[in-house]
């Protein structure tokens, strides 16, 4: 049960909305070579995972906790803190010399700094508004969530992959998440997106088809009762 | 005979009950995940001595599963919590990763690969009074908040010929522990939950050298919590 009334020293008591922390998430994939505009928080559980360059796919409940799409619902509101993600490979990242460096799901560390260097994120509110709210290449949003890794040297695979790359956007961790400096709020029914794309075209050298997972980290209002 | 103060009555008949709220003593609960398909698994579920849900055999649970009293599915009557977040920790119960070989890693180490599967896959649901729902946000956001910071030499496994990659589920400091933005409220005899699914229906790809192979995910709830003063 949520906190729904504080109760001051002077007897006053303060009726509170259901206000909960509660992030809202959301999935897009793409293929290696391919050009990326891609709008996250556009679909529901059921609906099609926004893709470019693979087959489509249907969201199940890891891909996103949306309830309607590309909006908040008509009962809810949500204040947004910050963005963050984790990326996971959908095929492993090979060198050119042969050597496997990334197994599927693990992201190289290559992978990332190249989606780092040549992707944005756009967060925009409302209708046919160009105007994001914020935006930035991928460098600027760290990692909040996802594994800290500890390996040894030597072979890895038995000899046959004799190398591992990971990488993360920073460790892993809630500090770890850059914070807007001013909070944003988006209104019941309002429209809302993190547009993914890559402006110059397929990442150049990407060796991995990638899931990328975004969070909005904020506070959702919704019906107490 | 002494006797512990456990109400106070005042001088109007109001009767003050004492309380011992304590954030040492914190409360949690473990499910263990296996590979293949499954529906829910249900922390807090059960109580101390109730079977685990997801062990191979269902085995009965000890202090190091759970420290809930009663039969489960509720915060005991005479307590209540508050919950600033969830912290879960993984580990692997049998031996791991003996099939592909990519990373062996000696348990209860969780491998980079199984966590990722595990993050990448598993949704925590936080489910208080039975009707709604607090979280359904995936493993990973849910730091563990423990685990070994390491440092490892060369070649560790396999007479010094393979090396080892292991993860935690994020950071493994107090420090790295994920805070609810507003806490949550769960009283005494509320239904309260934390369920483990699969987005996919199962993890895929999680990966054991045998059946029995699980990996114990163990959550912890962040918080003061009331307890009975006797």
């Amino acid at each position: 049960m949520a906190i729904r009334n504080l109760r001051l020293n002077n007897g006053e008591t303060i009726e509170l909305d259901e206000w909960l922390s509660w992030p809202l998430f959301s999935t897009v994939e793409f293929a290696k070579a391919s050009r990326v505009k891609l709008p996250s928080f556009s679909y529901t559980v059921g609906q099609p995972v926004p893709r470019a360059g693979l087959a489509k796919r249907l969201a199940d409940p890891s891909d996103t906790n949306m309830v309607i799409a590309k909006k908040i619902n008509h009962d809810e509101a949500f204040v947004a803190f910050s963005i963050t993600y984790e990326a996971f490979g959908l095929d492993n990242d090979v060198t050119t010399a042969g050597p496997t460096v990334a197994v599927a799901p693990l992201i190289s560390a290559n992978t990332l700094k190249r989606m780092q260097a040549f992707m944005t994120l756009s967060f925009k509110v409302g209708t046919r508004q160009s105007k994001p709210q914020a935006a930035a290449p991928l460098a600027w949003f760290a990692q909040g969530a996802g594994p800290v890794i500890a390996a040894s040297s030597g072979t890895v695979g038995g000899g046959v992959n004799t190398s591992l790359s990971v990488g993360t956007a920073g460790r892993p961790s809630p500090r770890n998440q850059r914070r807007f400096p001013m909070p944003i709020f988006v209104q019941s029914d309002r429209k809302i997106s993190v547009d993914v794309e890559t402006p110059r075209g397929p990442i150049p050298r990407l060796g991995q088809d990638v899931r990328l997972r975004l969070y909005l980290d904020g506070i959702k209002r919704r019906p107490v009762a | 005979m002494a006797q512990q103060i456990t109400k106070v009555r005042q001088p109007d008949g109001t009767v003050l009950r004492l309380a011992d709220w304590t954030s040492s003593d914190p409360l949690y609960s473990t499910v263990e995940v296996a590979a293949g398909a499954f529906t829910v698994l249900q922390a807090f579920s059960y109580g101390l001595g109730g079977a685990v849900p997801g062990s191979a055999t269902a085995r009965n649970s000890d202090r190091l599963d759970t420290n809930l009293r009663g039969q489960g599915g509720k915060l005991p009557e005479d307590e209540a919590l508050m919950l600033h977040g969830l912290a879960i920790e993984a580990f692997t119960v049998g031996v791991q990763d003996g099939g592909a070989a990519y990373f062996p890693v000696d348990d209860p180490h969780v491998s980079v690969l199984n966590m990722v599967r595990l993050q990448r896959d598993v949704i925590v649901t936080t489910r208080i009074s039975a009707v709604k729902e607090y979280t359904r946000h995936p493993l990973s956001w849910f730091p563990a908040g423990s685990g070994v910071t390491e440092v490892n030499s060369l070649g560790l496994t396999d007479g010094g010929i393979n090396g080892f990659a292991v993860a935690n589920n994020g950071g493994d400091t107090p420090d790295d522990q994920r805070n609810f933005a507003s806490p949550l409220l769960v009283q005494g005899g509320d239904p309260f939950t934390v369920d483990f699914t699969a987005g996919p229906g199962q993890v895929t790809g999680l990966d054991f050298a045998d059946e029995a192979g699980r990996i114990a995910l163990r959550v912890t709830c962040n918080g003061p919590r009331k307890r009975p003063i006797a």
